[in-house]
């Protein structure tokens, strides 16, 4: 960072940028707002092309050297292959509707992170390469030249967009910039362009089944460590099936529950809901070592690798011949699950449509996927009485509810957590309006930004949503923020901790498995983080 | 200067009319080749791009969901937010094309602490959008006594609605005044909120200048320079029954008036003022959020390479034996090289 | 205590113009964004600006400023210092001040002769300056810290469970 003398500084002239078009203002690509590139070995082992080493601070990419050719016909396939993509490119009419709806643009100020500002830089190359008019007029029909400047524009943008979809619910025309990021980001993969935090986990996804490459044997131990914690907190121990065929149904959830706090409380409360039904109602649970990472890095990547990661779900569902298969607290998995599994992977006609053996209830609206959320299917049961609950062991908690992006704008997943939060919280208090449901504001971190390396980006794009649960907090007094996606729980504890340190994270299940009387269990003192409960204090 | 730019083409459009019909006396091309080839290019370029569009097939189901789902039966769908039926997807799209909802979301009327100032910008936009479209309908079928002999009912009807007020004479169109209101509000908005300058393209200003010119040579036409309208109806008469004829007493500024429609015409398929029918085709809202119930299928869904379980179970064998998990087949069978 | 009172009676103008000299580090387009739209929770960077700005002016007005004072200048400077600004230009604001209180009262102190009172009001901005530093590096660090941690937290509950590293207790 060169620092600027003094004087300057001092001086009357404003420090605003001089007075330009955005086609003339060239990328300048800052430290913590940029992702590491990826490991070429890891986008080797999946067969991505074009893996190398390289630097977004050099001037040379080492693109290859046919770069422009791969860029226009990527595009023109893309255009042939997503009606999405070809409508967005054309009927935009720069209204500005969502233009301060970007929680990056909210934060960082930079101009270019309006969602409107972030499509240009592809439709102006669009109109240049693919339209009559912008061959013609050029500059004046809103076109521009395919430069090396604009690939690496491209990039340094389309990995500050987290994919959530509240532009798009804003827009007249319901232009989504998450599908304009998605493909964006396939053709700066077929430039071998990535960063390390996406494709890293891809290749483990795809190679071990999660995304911290965690072994077979590994994964079970995790899984015993907590039925150990949970054994000295209630005086039960849970005794989860792995792989296990014949089970009713296959349990699959983001591995980031398993490896990282807080999921992994999440975590105990799936083990000790599974096995309250077990023991109350002989429902047979089982988690896959294989298919053991809900969360699909792939979607990141490409369609092609969402595809890839994701086939795994069913490929596994039908080994083992389970049922249905219920999905844990996860947001783009969800979104991939709701809106593209069956379309890429089914159809699942070897599964069952699914049915609460439990309480009878027909999952109507998984009928052709014939995957569950979990938190439709908790709901279902505290509907039906079929869970015993003891709501008060969670009374030194007043909880809010953030809710992620994908359920929220991919699928509409909003009364279900709540029921399931207020029937085992007392205290539940939410955002408001403007800040949550559908015009949620995104945890910073989504769609493959949850790096390190660009914790400023991250606190800056998360800052509306803290800033939501700040004002709760001091009005509420509210003291944890409650979510269903694995990143959230990643990403919102630092956000928290920047923001509003007096706010904790927890997953819905976390509470549940707090909430849950298990039969013949002890007189708990703690609860799932070990913490006294209320009224045992010392 | 983006706006500057498009505020002189318009001038030019007029001059090239203004001299053509008016000094040149070019009647019958301004007055029939003109238009005809307008319509046509307008007709089949629409049409195109539609087709253009509906060629791309749409891959996967991905509405924008802005209400709850339908999910267990206790819980109260948004049906029309988040529809799963087709009828729904009919009553969001309705309220979509017809009332601008998404524009409107804006516009809720918030309640905040701090001080106490209207939130009320985008409000406005919606507000004078609504406007700008309503008056321009309005305007077109208003015209459509120009091209119908007898006029029907439903025109004669509308005209008389519009000039309610019944000030002055000829009668002040009420949508004459909104639509000039409306383009003014969208221009200075442009040109002056600072964002929206930055993101604005001179295929953002024309179309404004453009339809300006047409509003105001339409109202010069009709409260400030005589023009004979019997000639006028019968030269749009002549257009549409396909026997073009040129009476003499129509004015230069009708001409000036044809030419930028016919310019618009010719612009319209190939500009963004297409939103119109691509509203019509975009998957975030012309979908159900139906997918886990109904399969959607995708024409190009092609076999990826996958690792398989099979592969999996090669590479970790030994140690899923270990830990005690179930495994295909026994250690001793394991062949010494795994598959992949 | 005239010059206080003058501070008063100007407070309107000297808040706009010293908002606007902070929001002048930002592109025009996001700059006019933060300025307008009203709304606490759509647009919290603007409002946090401007709410706390008008606190912290108000604080200088006392004759000692409360404890409050460190939290108003601490939700402005945790924005600015994640914003990639030099450390001097994030805490633009606090320098600023001192240029637009002459420029709103230099006829006035010169004319009443208020040098006296304005010397120990620039005395108290110059303690401001020094506070804004010090929570700037706080800010700083918690990043680096949590930048840290973040690596150490992803390894450190596997390299545990896998048996690999025993806490001193435990040994």
């Amino acid at each position: 960072m060169a620092l600027p003398n003094a004087r300057k500084l001092f001086s009357q002239i404003s420090h605003r940028m001089p007075k330009r078009e955005w086609m003339d203002i060239p990328v300048e690509i800052k430290p913590g707002r940029y992702c590491y590139p990826a490991n070429p070995k890891s986008l080797e082992t999946v067969g991505m092309p074009h893996a190398r080493q390289w630097s977004p601070l050099d001037e040379d990419w080492k693109l290859p050297e046919n770069w422009m050719e791969i860029v226009r016909q990527g595009m023109k396939e893309r255009l042939e292959k997503f009606r999405s993509f070809k409508v967005f490119m054309d009927i935009c009419v720069r209204c500005g509707a969502c233009a301060d709806k970007c929680h990056y643009f909210i934060g960082t100020g930079d101009p270019k992170n309006m969602p409107v500002l972030r499509a240009e830089l592809f439709r102006s190359i669009y109109r240049g390469e693919f339209t009559k008019a912008g061959k013609i007029l050029g500059r004046f029909a809103g076109a521009r030249k395919l430069t090396e400047e604009v690939i690496k524009e491209w990039w340094y943008y389309l990995y500050q967009c987290s994919e959530c979809r509240r532009c798009s619910l804003f827009c007249p025309y319901g232009i989504d910039q998450a599908e304009i990021t998605i493909i964006g980001r396939e053709l700066t993969n077929l430039l071998g362009l990535n960063t390390d935090w996406i494709a890293t986990p891809a290749a483990n996804c795809y190679r071990t089944g999660n995304h911290l490459g965690i072994q077979p044997h590994a994964f079970k131990e995790m899984l015993e460590f907590f039925c150990d914690d949970i054994e000295e907190i209630t005086g039960i121990r849970p005794e989860p099936s792995f792989n296990k065929k014949g089970a009713d149904i296959l349990f699959i959830t983001p591995s980031g529950d398993v490896f990282a706090d807080p999921g992994t409380y999440t975590c105990m409360g799936y083990l000790m809901l599974f096995h309250y039904l077990k023991e109350e109602y002989g429902l047979e649970v089982t988690w896959s070592t294989y298919a053991s990472e809900g969360g699909n890095f792939g979607f990141f990547t490409s369609h092609e690798m969402m595809k890839r990661l994701n086939a795994k779900m069913y490929m596994e569902a039908k080994r083992l011949g389970v049922k249905w298969i219920l999905g844990g607290e996860c947001g783009h998995m969800w979104r991939v699950i709701h809106q593209y599994m069956d379309t890429m992977n089914g159809p699942a006609d070897f599964l069952e449509e699914p049915v609460n053996p439990i309480t009878g209830t027909k999952f109507e609206n998984a009928k052709s996927t014939k995957m569950v959320h979990i938190t439709e299917f908790t709901a279902d049961l505290i509907k039906h009485g079929k869970l015993k609950l003891d709501k008060s062991r969670n009374d030194n908690l007043i909880v809010t509810f953030h809710d992620s992006c994908n359920p929220a704008r991919g699928m509409g997943l909003f009364e279900e957590p709540r029921y399931v939060i207020k029937s085992v919280c007392n205290n539940f208090y939410d955002m408001p309006e403007n800040t949550i449901r559908e015009q949620t504001f995104c945890c910073g971190s989504g769609a493959g930004l949850n790096a390190g390396e660009i914790e400023e980006l991250r606190f800056l794009g998360g800052l509306p949503r803290a800033n939501a649960v700040k004002h709760v907090h001091e009005k509420y007094g509210v003291n944890m923020l409650a979510c269903i996606c694995a990143i959230d729980r990643a990403a919102l504890p630092p956000l928290m901790n920047y923001w509003v340190p007096e706010v904790d994270v927890t997953g819905v299940h976390e509470l549940v498995g707090n909430a849950l009387i298990l039969p013949g269990e002890q007189e708990r003192e703690t609860n799932l983080r070990g913490e006294p409960l209320p009224g045992k204090e010392e | 200067m983006k706006a500057i730019y498009s505020l002189f083409l318009v001038f030019a459009l007029v001059l090239i009319a203004l001299i053509g019909a008016g000094g040149l006396g070019l009647h019958y091309f301004f007055g029939v080749i003109v238009p005809y080839v307008a319509v046509l290019f307008f007709v089949v370029g629409f049409i195109l791009r539609v087709v253009r569009w509906g060629k791309s097939p749409v891959p996967f189901r991905i509405p924008t969901t802005a209400g709850q789902e339908f999910s267990l039966p206790w819980i109260k769908q948004n049906k029309i937010d988040n529809p799963s039926t087709t009828l729904g997807v009919v009553l969001r799209m309705f309220f979509e094309v017809v009332l601008f909802r998404s524009l409107f979301r804006n516009t809720k009327v918030e309640l905040y602490d701090g001080p106490k100032l209207a939130y009320a910008s985008s409000k406005w936009l919606w507000l004078f959008a609504l406007l700008f479209h309503y008056s321009f309908l309005t305007i077109f079928v208003r015209h459509m006594r120009f091209f119908t002999e007898p006029v029907p009912a439903l025109f004669q009807w509308i005209d008389k609605v519009d000039g309610l007020l019944q000030i002055g004479a000829p009668t002040l169109y009420m949508t004459d005044v909104v639509i000039l209101v409306a383009l003014m509000y969208l221009l200075l908005r442009r040109i002056c909120v600072a964002k929206i300058r930055y993101i604005s393209l001179p295929a953002d200003y024309f179309p404004l200048f453009l339809i300006l010119g047409i509003a105001v040579s339409g109202i010069m036409m009709r409260y400030f320079v005589k023009t004979d309208v019997v000639a006028i109806k019968e030269l749009t008469m002549g257009l549409v029954t396909f026997h073009p004829t040129i009476p003499e007493s129509v004015g230069t500024i009708f001409y000036i008036h044809v030419f930028l429609v016919s310019t618009l015409l010719i612009y319209f398929p190939i500009s963004k003022l297409m939103h119109m029918g691509g509203v019509f085709l975009s998957p975030t809202r012309n979908l159900a959020n139906n997918s886990r119930m109904k399969r959607h299928i995708n024409p190009w869904n092609y076999p990826v390479k996958v690792h398989t379980y099979e592969a999996y179970e090669d590479e970790f064998r030994e140690k899923m034996v270990e830990a005690g998990l179930p495994v295909e087949k026994p250690l001793e069978e394991q062949p010494s090289e795994s598959k992949e | 205590m005239k010059f206080y009172s003058l501070l008063k009676e100007k407070k309107k103008s000297i808040l706009n113009e010293w908002f606007d000299d902070l929001l002048s580090s930002y592109p025009e387009e996001s700059a006019q964004f933060f300025r307008s739209n009203p709304n606490q929770f759509t647009n919290p960077v603007g409002n946090t600006f401007r709410l706390n700005l008008e606190k912290i002016f108000d604080e200088l007005l006392c004759e000692k400023c409360s404890e409050k004072l460190p939290e108003y200048v601490d939700g402005i400077v945790r924005i600015r210092s994640l914003q990639s600004f030099a450390p001097s230009m994030a805490l633009i604001f606090v320098f600023s001040l001192k240029k637009v209180v002459w420029q709103n009262l230099r006829s006035e102190i010169k004319k009443y002769n208020l040098y006296e009172e304005y010397y120990t009001f620039v005395n108290k901005l110059d303690e401001l300056i020094g506070l804004a530093f010090d929570l700037y590096m706080q800010c700083r660090e918690q990043i680096w810290s949590q930048k840290a941690n973040y690596m150490n937290s992803r390894v450190h509950k596997l390299l545990e469970r896998a048996g690999l590293i025993k806490e001193v207790g435990e040994l």
